[in-house]
């Protein structure tokens, strides 16, 4: 039904079948690291899974297309780019809620922003930027990231409309 | 004359080697020191772990809690968790395995090694290829972004590796395509990467402008 969900199985097992092949202690670590990985994110998707859950059932209906919707506007794309930026979520777990806000009616532009900031920008770790390459490199990199990602917002919200 | 010479040499070779032994003991100190900052790293990580899942724990006694306090509410929000679930486990395994295929075939040393002083347009494309394989989170590419600068690399080439380290990663592509539609995905990588290209160019342009290139530290 859902194609991305063949094209993302199929093309995994695929490559890993290749890579037993080709060298099968390798692929043996690589399928630890995956495991570990899997582990040290389960937590913070089982929290999102529930988070989501309790969020859309308490919530009333169309909060969520009201204030993350269209109406929303610059202000809106400019609060979610700068949460975006604040925020020290792994992508990955980023991606389903972004999903679901999406689904739920959130705005293209919040949405873009959101997401654009959240992998581009870390505040969290700016202070290590500036540590290893200078507070210059790491201020205009991070201000033209959050420029770039408002851009990247506004045109996805005039073409996706 | 010729004993000299022996002598000399002798001497040089009993210098060498001794350097040698003082290089390799240092090494072996810097080795150990390596291994007991990894050690506590893990340790640390083991920590964050299992607090992590204490918070998971307490989610879930607060969710029953709230299932019995709230029956009708519980139900429409167990319905929708449930179905958040199966979308989550259908690509999740998946993706964790490429995570770790990626994070075991394309290290951080292959790609410093490729990564280097190429400059202009070609230098974009490397850095943009590289960039999108080694996972991880942004942190971990700052030491690397560091030793390209050493090796000569251009402040555009930095900005390049950086950005495209954190914002385009295949595990993180295939996540979105499932979560938000191919269209947006599509889209939104197609300007993120137009938008790296003046950032790069940019940035490059202002540290041209207002500082001497690094000669001094390359090797």
């Amino acid at each position: 039904m859902d194609l991305s969900i063949y094209v993302i199985n199929g093309l995994v097992l695929s490559v890993l079948i290749f890579l037993f092949i080709k060298d099968k202690r390798k692929a043996f670590e690589s399928l630890k690291v995956a495991l570990s990985s899997f582990i040290s994110l389960l937590p913070s998707f089982i929290i999102l899974i529930i988070a989501i859950g309790v969020l859309l059932s308490f919530l009333p209906a169309g909060f969520i297309k009201n204030y993350l919707g269209s109406g929303s506007g610059y202000l809106g794309v400019f609060s979610a780019a700068i949460l975006g930026s604040v925020l020290f979520l792994p992508s990955i777990v980023a991606f389903p809620l972004a999903g679901s806000l999406y689904s739920q009616g959130a705005s293209v532009m919040l949405i873009a922003a959101f997401v654009t900031t959240l992998t581009m920008i870390g505040f969290v770790t700016l202070p290590m930027e500036i540590k290893e390459l200078g507070k210059k490199f790491a201020l205009l990199r991070n201000l033209f990231s959050f420029i770039a990602a408002i851009l990247i917002a506004i045109l996805m919200g005039v073409i996706l409309k | 004359m010729n004993k000299q010479k022996e002598n000399e040499n002798g001497n040089i070779n009993i210098d060498t080697i001794s350097e040698e032994i003082i290089t390799s003991i240092d090494s072996e100190e810097q080795y150990g020191e390596k291994k007991q900052k990894e050690l506590k790293k893990q340790k640390e990580k083991k920590k964050k772990i299992l607090r992590d899942y204490f918070i998971m724990l307490a989610v879930i006694i607060a969710y029953i809690v709230i299932y019995f306090v709230f029956p009708s509410k519980g139900a429409v929000s167990l319905k929708s968790s449930w179905q958040f679930f199966i979308e989550m486990i259908e690509v999740l395994p998946a993706i964790t395995i490429l995570i770790g295929i990626l994070s075991v075939w394309a290290t951080h040393e292959l790609v410093s090694k490729y990564l280097g002083k190429e400059s202009g347009f070609k230098g974009f494309l490397i850095a943009l290829v590289l960039g999108t394989l080694p996972a991880g989170p942004l942190y971990v590419a700052f030491p690397i972004a560091k030793a390209l600068r050493l090796k000569g690399a251009s402040v555009g080439n930095m900005v390049t590796y950086l950005s495209v380290f954190a914002a385009i990663k295949l595990p993180q592509i295939l996540m979105e395509w499932r979560f938000l539609g191919w269209k947006f995905t599509a889209l939104r990588y197609i300007f993120t990467v137009i938008l790296i290209y003046f950032m790069s160019l940019l940035v490059d342009f202002i540290f041209k402008k207002t500082e001497k290139p690094l000669k001094g530290k390359s090797t």
